[in-house]
């Protein structure tokens, strides 16, 4: 047996196991805020099943804010049979879903380190294992969080259009994240980006045009499927609504609920205008910055986006944990701080709950205590923004002025780029 | 940017990164000595501040109390009757009481714990409250002296009558009859929050009473207030009550002063509160307490009051009237206890110094230890890529020994074995692994030296993650497994071994006594209190994992300056 197979299966079991055997542990973990929250808690999509097997409307009461169509298609595995038998269905959905994105992951690896001549990369089971065993997408496999879907989407965008090559279908992909989860939806600018890149010899308005058509198509089908679903348009408020106007204000890793809980109300549209500007203006000119590597440009607004959603968990940030590591070959090498982020990142994964318990439970601490983790986790997320570009950029001074000897390299030492 | 780049120019410049690394035990041991001259300077002057009533709701001391002269009688006459049952069954006790207090018109109801006598409680509605709230006044039977509390028990029905009479109690009322403030008094608290038919309420606050044989008069009293788990009642009610005392004209001992120094107030007697108060909370739980701990976790502010000595100049009423007063006050709150501290360190009874202030102590030791562990892998004189390829199997040892512990933390409580013979199986063996394994269990010199620094990174992460919740228990922990980080350096074998020895908790716990280590194997069933895993799963692991590495493992320093040249 391979390496990478042992990996995989390895990652497949604890992922299939535990759950199955410890039934409760997927209900523990999804009521941890850390881990899940209003908008993919694996909790509320059950809650959708009965409203579903009961003909209630699917967004009454508003606890569900699943889009229709995911709930739809996961219901069918939900009305299988026994309970017993649908969650080990769930527990093998969520394992096949999370092996694929290792396996798609792997072939994005092969397909970004062939760019760089004479560069090693990593290989096929160390990227498995970045992925697999990355403590924060294990939970947040086990907690069944529906986060997993949009990333297995925009994983899948970029295998169809880099691996496979075959545009619409990357389209249609980004277009089911975007339906999904609304944010992936500005990954549209760096994938358009990355799509001109790659097929150079095709005119950019064409590729633009196309393609941009292929998206609205995708995302207007399965609108409208939802209205018929649904027969009413109230999924859109509750499910994009929330997201965008941040009506459920719980806590959570990011930074938003805090300051909305603390402000007047009418001061409340001016800064979700300002806070889901933030979000997504940035992704323009990372985009433009980094056009000669469409890649890294959609990953930094992949990060970008994860960082200031309005509902983030950790899980978001170990996604982008596990995709670093594909850039080995190119700038891995000049990222300088890893090691404090790192640190950071445990004293944080530690004392997160520990403050939540302090507020929560205990009634000593505040909210203060927790706000004051997610803005260091804040700050990990702005660690690792700056070391990547950084080192990204200077990756390409290198290679823009052809310095080619390892000492020079190594007395480089630049101050503006 | 721009500045930030001409200090790392200058940094790299004069070559102070080497220089730092080769230095780094040093400013570890640097650090963890600022900690701890950090508390030695909390005392001085300017560095703590004066208690204050943050909530206004509260107004102590307002209102003139009524329970005075000439509810004496009553006291007394109560009492009389109460030292009549001294001899008699919880049981006939509890009959008789229930009899005077269902007179003045109480609801009684009782609780069986299962392991002692039942316990006795009495519901006073408020009549004008909505029967949401409520306080707690607890009378053990047994004071935590082991004296018969029939001074407390005289006053505590005394009190229900003198409170019955009144008709401005907005918060219910509860009194609690308990055969001691240990165990019974703790599963009374759980039992109201989850299974009791007869209940009044969250309950905002509570009072546990102690007053032994002491007659009509005492000297001063005695305030503890430490709860389980490193927590503690909200400042405002600790400044509430000693307030009123201090208008009654009373003296309060915090932290066992000794009765001669009450009024004293100098750096030394501060610095002696704080480090006893320090240990006490650390303790708590696991000696025998106050029994105002029994309410913690429950969003409950608690605080026990003793009276000490018998000759005067205060009477008992007076006594009777600091609980009196502090339940007028809370009775005023509209909220929770939330506008003061929860994180304090008192210096005597009227100062105190907030967690801002005292925390950095507890960060800097933190940092000690990571530095330390830093130090373990930089010192090695090995590649960093060579730990990275060994991580698998550091990580392998490490999670063998968590396991190890783990079974012992779960089999120790069982058992209950005497001190001294675990001191010699858990701590002196490992010591001998040096003679015994060298040939079929040695580890290479990446995985020692890895296993250290993991172990010293774990500690530090363990008193970050006790930094908030239980500073106490971080502190000392920090204080105890210091040794450890010396042995970063090439040291002689003896020194590795002492440090090893002196550094080991069940060590530390022997030389404490076999009632503390009983009571910390015991503390999480009974009280719910986690200090033991701490120890078993946090320190011991730790201690296991250094001793592993230093002890089996290639664990030599080589000079590296000798193998530059």
């Amino acid at each position: 047996m391979t390496k990478l197979n042992q990996v995989l299966i390895l990652g497949g079991l604890i992922r299939f196991i535990i759950p199955t055997l410890l039934p409760q542990v997927v209900d523990i973990l999804s009521s941890i805020i850390e881990i899940s929250t209003p908008i993919n808690s694996f909790k509320s999509l059950q809650e959708a099943f009965y409203y579903l097997n009961n003909d209630i409307n699917l967004y009454d009461g508003g606890i569900n804010h699943h889009p229709p169509v995911l709930v739809i298609l996961l219901s069918f595995i939900n009305d299988v049979g026994s309970s017993f038998v649908s969650n080990i269905l769930f527990n093998l959905l969520y394992t096949i879903v999370d092996l694929y994105i290792t396996l798609k992951l792997i072939a994005l690896n092969k397909w970004y380190n062939e760019q760089w001549k004479g560069s090693t990369r990593y290989n096929d089971d160390l990227i498995a294992s970045f992925y697999l065993f990355n403590p924060l997408l294990i939970v947040t496999n086990l907690s069944h969080s529906t986060l997993i879907f949009s990333i297995l989407f925009i994983i899948e965008a970029l295998n169809q259009l880099l691996v496979v090559k075959n545009l619409p279908r990357s389209m249609i992909a980004l277009s089911i994240a975007s339906y999904l989860s609304y944010t992936p939806l500005w990954l549209i600018i760096p994938l358009l980006s990355l799509m001109s890149n790659t097929n150079p010899n095709v005119p950019k308005a064409e590729i633009y045009g196309r393609n941009l058509g292929f998206y609205i198509m995708g995302l207007m089908l399965f609108i409208m499927s939802s209205f018929l679903i649904n027969a009413s348009w109230q999924f859109i408020p509750q499910v994009y609504g929330t997201i965008f106007m941040f009506n459920k204000i719980q806590p959570n890793v990011g930074l938003w609920w805090y300051l909305f809980t603390e402000m007047f109300e009418f001061f409340t549209p001016f800064y979700v205008g300002v806070f889901n500007l933030y979000s997504i203006i940035f992704v323009i000119p990372i985009t433009l910055r980094f056009t000669n590597d469409g890649f890294f440009a959609f990953f930094l607004s992949l990060t970008w986006l994860s960082f200031t959603k309005s509902y983030p968990t950790i899980g978001d940030l170990g996604y982008v944990l596990s995709i670093i590591p594909i850039f080995k070959s190119s700038f891995l090498q000049y990222c300088k701080f890893s090691v404090i982020y790192i640190i950071l990142l445990i004293v944080c994964l530690i004392l997160s709950p520990i403050f939540y318990y302090c507020w929560i439970v205990l009634g000593n601490g505040n909210s203060n205590f927790f706000y004051s983790i997610n803005l260091i986790w804040g700050v990990i997320y702005l660690f690792i923004i700056m070391d990547i570009t950084w080192a990204k950029l200077t990756f390409d001074y290198i290679i823009d002025n052809e310095i080619k000897d390892k000492k020079q390299v190594e007395k480089l030492r630049l101050t503006q780029i | 940017m721009a500045l930030a780049e001409t200090i790392s120019r200058k940094i790299h410049k004069l070559g102070l990164v080497p220089k730092l690394i080769k230095l780094l035990p040093i400013v570890s041991i640097l650090l963890a000595i600022s900690s701890i001259s950090w508390i030695l300077i909390l005392p001085l002057n300017g560095n703590y501040r004066n208690t204050y009533i943050s909530e206004n709701a509260l107004m102590p001391s307002q209102v003139t109390s009524f329970f005075r002269e000439s509810e004496w009688n009553i006291v007394r006459g109560y009492r009389e009757e109460i030292s009549k049952l001294e001899n008699q069954s919880i049981e006939i006790r509890n009959n008789q009481l229930e009899k005077w207090v269902n007179d003045l018109g109480l609801v009684t109801a009782y609780h069986n714990n299962g392991k002692f006598n039942d316990t006795l409680y009495a519901i006073m509605h408020a009549p004008r409250g909505d029967d949401t709230e409520a306080m707690v006044l607890a009378i053990p039977w047994e004071t935590s002296d082991n004296e018969y509390n029939e001074g407390g028990m005289a006053l505590a029905i005394a009190l229900s009558r003198y409170f019955s009479k009144m008709s401005i109690w907005s918060k219910n009322i509860i009194i609690v009859f308990v055969e001691n403030n240990q165990f019974p008094l703790r599963s009374w608290v759980e039992a109201y929050h989850t299974s009791l038919e007869e209940t009044a309420g969250s309950i905002e606050a509570a009072i546990v009473l102690e007053y032994g044989k002491n007659g009509d008069y005492f000297d001063y009293y005695e305030l503890i207030y430490e709860g389980l788990n490193g927590q503690l009642p909200n400042l405002d009610l600790l400044n509430t009550v000693n307030l009123i005392g201090y208008h009654e004209g009373l003296h309060c001992a915090i932290q066992d002063t000794p009765s001669t120094e009450l009024v004293k107030d100098t750096y030394f007697t501060r610095l002696r509160t704080l480090i006893r108060g320090i240990i006490a909370l650390t303790l708590t739980g696991i000696k025998p307490g106050g029994g105002c701990e029994a309410f913690s976790g429950w969003q409950i502010q608690a605080f026990t009051i003793k009276a000490r000595g018998t000759k005067g100049p205060h009477d008992v009423t007076q006594f009777g009237r600091l609980v009196d007063s502090t339940f007028r006050s809370v009775n005023n709150l509209l909220e929770k206890f939330h506008q003061s501290f929860f994180f304090y360190l008192m210096l005597s009874k009227n100062h105190f110094v907030s967690i801002g202030t005292y925390l950095p102590s507890a960060v800097l030791m933190a940092i000690a230890f990571t530095f330390s562990s830093l130090g373990t892998i930089l010192i090695s004189g090995l590649e960093i890529n060579s730990f990275i390829s060994h991580s698998a199997k550091i990580l392998t040892i490490f999670v063998i020994i968590e396991i190890i512990c783990f079974i012992l933390s779960l089999t120790l409580p069982l058992i209950k074995v005497d001190i001294s013979i675990l001191l010699i199986i858990l701590s002196f063996i490992p010591l001998g692994l040096k003679s015994s394994s060298s040939s079929s269990f040695k580890l290479n010199k990446t995985t020692s030296f890895g296993l250290v620094a993991l172990s010293l990174f774990f500690i530090s992460l363990l008193i970050t993650a006790l930094l908030i919740v239980h500073f106490s228990l971080a502190l000392l922990l920090g204080l105890f497994t210091l040794p450890l980080t010396f042995l970063a350096q090439p040291k002689p074998k003896l020194k590795t071994i002492i440090c090893l020895l002196i550094s080991n908790p069940f060590f530390i716990i022997s030389i404490a006594g076999q009632d503390i280590f009983l009571g910390l194997v015991t503390s999480w069933h009974d009280l719910q209190c986690w200090t033991w895993f701490v120890v078993s799963l946090g320190w011991y692991s730790a201690w296991l994992g250094v001793a592993v590495g230093t002890l089996s493992g290639d664990f030599t320093v080589q000079d590296t300056t000798k193998k530059q040249q």
